[in-house]
């Protein structure tokens, strides 16, 4: 056997060489998207953007508790809609704090000083239920757990608000 | 809350802090100002939802009661009742129907339940934002009137 003809690759190899390779790429081409998709969520940046601004200056916040109405979208099956949300924003020994009015008892709507009686006060229309200052609820009232906060971030001067969080 | 499946299983829970019915009152016909008709039930609906965020805890939104313009204001009325008699046997103390029809100003279903008449505004020209701000200042005028019997 001379040198030549040892590297000499028979029709049928050369068939085989080809077909493979010619296959392992159709088939990379093909798993490669699945793949992509079952990773996808995985590698996707979490949260952070969830921050949106209320349009309200952090010099603008006040140690007395303001609403604050803002605009969120929601995905709501086929929908995308605007649905508008509130916090009253205020600031606690320098910290800014942004509560939900959303009454932990069964959802109404909380006012600040909302009754004449109880001045520095949540309170809530539905079933008197109160809140200190900083949200916690008045023992002997229904709430049984304090207003929910908002996580709240300033970016160049501008509150931001993210995911709200329950407390107690 | 709302007459839906996911709130009626908060219902049952909390029924006795729920006293208040909520019934929004939407006319209907195709005969004749059906443009204005469409509007008005819009106008009342947008209204009793707008209250019902406000207090969900202890208002129940009922499905509209939706009535036929071209039926007579009387048999209308008994009808109506049927509705109040239920609610009120259901354990809604508190009984408010919100209508823009003038027809309905000077009726009520029975004494302790409360008609509320707003004068109906045309929203179809407005866009969201304006839409918006209008109706929670009708709302703010509501409120008191429902705040008031509790």
């Amino acid at each position: 056997m001379s040198e030549e003809r040892k590297h000499r690759v028979s029709r049928r190899q050369f068939l085989t060489y080809t077909l493979t390779g010619v296959g392992g790429f159709m088939a990379a081409g093909m798993l490669s998207p699945m793949v992509r998709m079952a990773l996808d969520p995985a590698l996707e940046d979490t949260d952070d953007s969830d921050f949106i601004s209320i349009g309200l200056s952090e010099d603008d916040v006040t140690e007395e508790p303001q609403l604050v109405n803002f605009d969120v979208e929601i995905e709501d099956g086929w929908y995308t809609s605007e649905q508008t949300q509130s916090a009253y924003v205020f600031r606690q020994d320098g910290e800014i704090l942004a509560l939900s009015p959303i009454c932990t008892h069964l959802g109404c709507t909380v006012g600040w000083e909302g009754n004449q009686d109880y001045p520095d006060q949540f309170y809530c229309p539905c079933h008197h239920g109160r809140f200190e200052p900083d949200g916690t609820n008045i023992q002997g009232t229904p709430p049984t757990r304090p207003l929910d906060v908002y996580e709240v971030e300033v970016r160049d001067g501008m509150v931001h608000l993210g995911n709200i969080r329950e407390r107690g | 809350m709302r007459w839906n499946a996911e709130s009626l299983n908060y219902y049952a829970e909390a029924k006795e802090y729920v006293d208040t019915a909520l019934i929004p009152l939407v006319p209907f016909n195709f005969q004749e100002k059906t443009q204005s008709a469409a509007e008005q039930g819009e106008y009342v609906q947008l209204l009793s939802e707008g209250i019902e965020k406000q207090f969900a805890g202890r208002i129940m939104l009922t499905p509209p009661y939706t009535y036929l313009q071209t039926d007579s204001l009387k048999s209308q009325c008994e009808a109506l009742k049927q509705w109040d008699d239920h609610l009120l046997e259901a354990g809604f103390a508190h009984r408010f129907y919100i209508t823009g029809d003038p027809a309905w100003r000077s009726l009520s279903p029975a004494e302790e339940a409360e008609v509320i008449w707003m004068p109906p505004i045309s929203l179809s020209s407005m866009e969201m934002k304006q839409v918006k701000s209008v109706i929670s200042q009708q709302i703010d005028q509501i409120v008191p009137l429902i705040t008031g019997r509790w």
